[in-house]
């Protein structure tokens, strides 16, 4: 079971691998976080095509509330935090996520492995849910748009989908 | 009162730098040091909020290059904390990927 939160499922739709992703795995999500990528859907650009492409894949997402009030802190918004309680609550063996600036309190806080869009990119790579050269094209996707520290942790998910 | 610690430093200005850190401290009634040590905070201020800056010093950090206290000094000790947690995460990533593949429906 993977927990998505709004920026993992915002990220691999902005570059159109969502469809193979909620297809190949077990996705769930909460209400806070459809109601988020909902908003988000009405931006212009990459974050807006994404946000709208996640949604167009909801009905293949488990949403269901958590049983507790969402755990917000300077890095985590009530969004991503219903998304933490939801791992916790389920125990999750994987929450997917792109908050980058949050890993050190996601991977404190939710009970499995946290994945980031470059990981799930290899994970569909594997299952061959997507063509390593197709994995790479959609990696460099989401790095145009990383800036800073979030552009340095992305660009050694490279070496990960560059292996053969 | 709280007052930052200073320690010595010794580098060479051209004559033209230092003349015109004299005229500044000439005409704000400041010390040179204090004119001195205003530029390069601004500098690095400047440089520390500059994107490639950053991504640069993360990448640094991640080939071992430079230790966290340093990184933690310029990116602040909770974006330090990231980067130490992600440096982990890239560790575990492949069997992370492997492992979720073989989790797939």
């Amino acid at each position: 079971m993977i927990v998505a939160d709004s920026s993992g499922l915002v990220a691999l739709g902005s570059v159109e691998v969502i469809e193979p992703f909620v297809t190949e795995f077990d996705v769930w999500t909460t209400p806070e976080t459809v109601d988020s990528i909902e908003a988000k859907s009405a931006r212009h650009g990459p974050d807006g095509e994404g946000a709208r492409a996640a949604l167009s894949v909801t009905n293949q997402i488990g949403v269901t509330a958590p049983n507790a009030e969402p755990i917000v802190t300077t890095r985590l918004d009530r969004t991503s935090g219903s998304a933490v309680v939801l791992a916790r609550d389920r125990d999750a063996r994987y929450h997917l996520t792109d908050e980058r600036r949050a890993m050190h309190e996601l991977r404190q806080l939710v009970p499995g492995d946290v994945v980031t869009p470059w990981i799930a990119l290899e994970a569909l790579v594997r299952t061959a849910g997507l063509r390593r050269q197709d994995a790479r094209f959609r990696l460099d996707g989401l790095l145009d748009r990383a800036r800073g520290l979030e552009a340095a942790v992305g660009n050694r998910g490279h070496s990960l989908i560059q292996a053969e | 009162m709280y007052t930052m610690s200073t320690t010595r430093v010794n580098f060479r200005l051209s004559e033209d730098l230092v003349e015109r850190a004299d005229v500044a401290a000439a005409v704000t009634g400041q010390t040179r040091t204090a004119i001195v040590a205003d530029a390069v905070e601004a500098h690095l201020g400047s440089l520390e909020a500059d994107d490639a800056f950053e991504e640069a010093l993360v990448e640094r950090y991640l080939d071992g290059e430079v230790e966290l206290e340093d990184a933690r000094r310029v990116l602040g000790r909770r974006d330090a904390e990231a980067v130490r947690a992600s440096a982990t995460l890239l560790e575990d990533a492949e069997a992370i990927a492997n492992a979720l593949s073989e989790d797939a429906a």
